[in-house]
């Protein structure tokens, strides 16, 4: 007969190695903080629907432009650096303005994609219910239950 | 060894191997073979898989915040739960360097699942539910 586990006395043996190593810079500052977002991301992943996944996306691009050209100050330490740093300011702006436009339309055609995408997927009724999704998903393994039954597995 | 649905495949790592969903005969070999099982699973309504591998005398490692997998944890004196990446590595490195606590724990949860959940006790538990319902409608 196994010795029976003493739950309370394990719990705080862990507790306390866990105390010593954190007391002694065993873990990198934030690796636990990481590790637990990164956890409670792919937990909750399962109940996002399509939509919501969609929707952040399209958060996000959005809250990234308009893009501008950076307004450096043409300052400096060295001797006449300013005045440098003025002359080239005034040199390359017409070209970082081009870029920044170029990049601009292409923010635009991607927002305006994923949009489009947006627009698709609230269409569909099942990609806004996470019970429905999760149904579904639940009835995609039964599916595959059966189909390894009916394959022969034991 | 990452059996079942994989819902974020991890970046290719030694030691590591992502089986995915495994048929039935493979389950049971990975779940006699395993050190122990860990159940990181957050969103469990009861967890056969946790009795499959107690029932094989696997030991099991659940995770700290999922309700149904800690109540069969603490409810059969077996459990070992995490709360996060230290306590994690604490208890898988106990596991491996104390084969008697594995040992241990695995029996309790194999007595667990021998006194709750084979059919005779499952059908007496039906049997009690039944007899209460009727004596209500008396």
């Amino acid at each position: 007969m196994d010795e029976p586990v003493d739950l309370e006395a394990l719990a705080a043996e862990v507790a306390g190695t866990v105390a010593e190593r954190r007391a002694a810079g065993l873990y990198p500052p934030g690796l636990e903080a990481q590790l637990d977002a990164h956890f409670v991301r792919v937990a909750n992943r399962a109940l996002e629907t399509p939509l919501d996944v969609v929707d952040r996306a399209v958060e996000a691009v959005v809250a990234r432009g308009p893009l501008t050209v950076p307004d450096v100050a043409p300052t400096s330490s060295y001797p006449g650096g300013a005045a440098v740093h003025r002359v080239v300011g005034r040199t390359v702006v017409r070209h970082e303005q081009a870029l920044v436009e170029e990049l601009n339309r292409t923010l635009s055609a991607v927002t305006e994609a994923l949009v489009a995408i947006q627009g698709a997927i609230e269409r569909l009724p099942w990609a806004q219910s996470p019970e429905l999704v999760s149904t579904l998903e639940s009835i995609d393994e039964r599916i595959a239950g059966i189909e390894r039954r009916v394959n022969g597995a034991s | 060894m990452l059996a079942g649905p994989v819902v974020h495949p991890p970046p290719p790592t030694p030691g590591v191997v992502v089986a995915g969903v495994v048929d039935e005969a493979v389950k049971w070999g990975l779940l006699r073979g395993a050190s122990a099982l860990v159940s990181p699973s957050a969103y469990e309504s009861f967890s056969f898989v946790v009795l499959e591998a107690w029932s094989v005398a696997t030991p099991v490692l659940v995770h700290a915040g999922c309700a149904a997998t800690r109540e069969h944890a603490e409810a059969s004196g077996a459990g070992l739960w995490y709360d996060g990446y230290a306590s994690f590595e604490v208890i898988v490195e106990r596991l491996l360097a104390d084969r008697a606590l594995g040992a241990a724990s695995a029996a309790r949860g194999r007595d667990y699942v021998e006194a709750r959940y084979r059919w005779p006790s499952v059908l007496t538990r039906y049997g009690s539910l039944v007899d209460e319902v009727l004596a209500g409608r008396r």
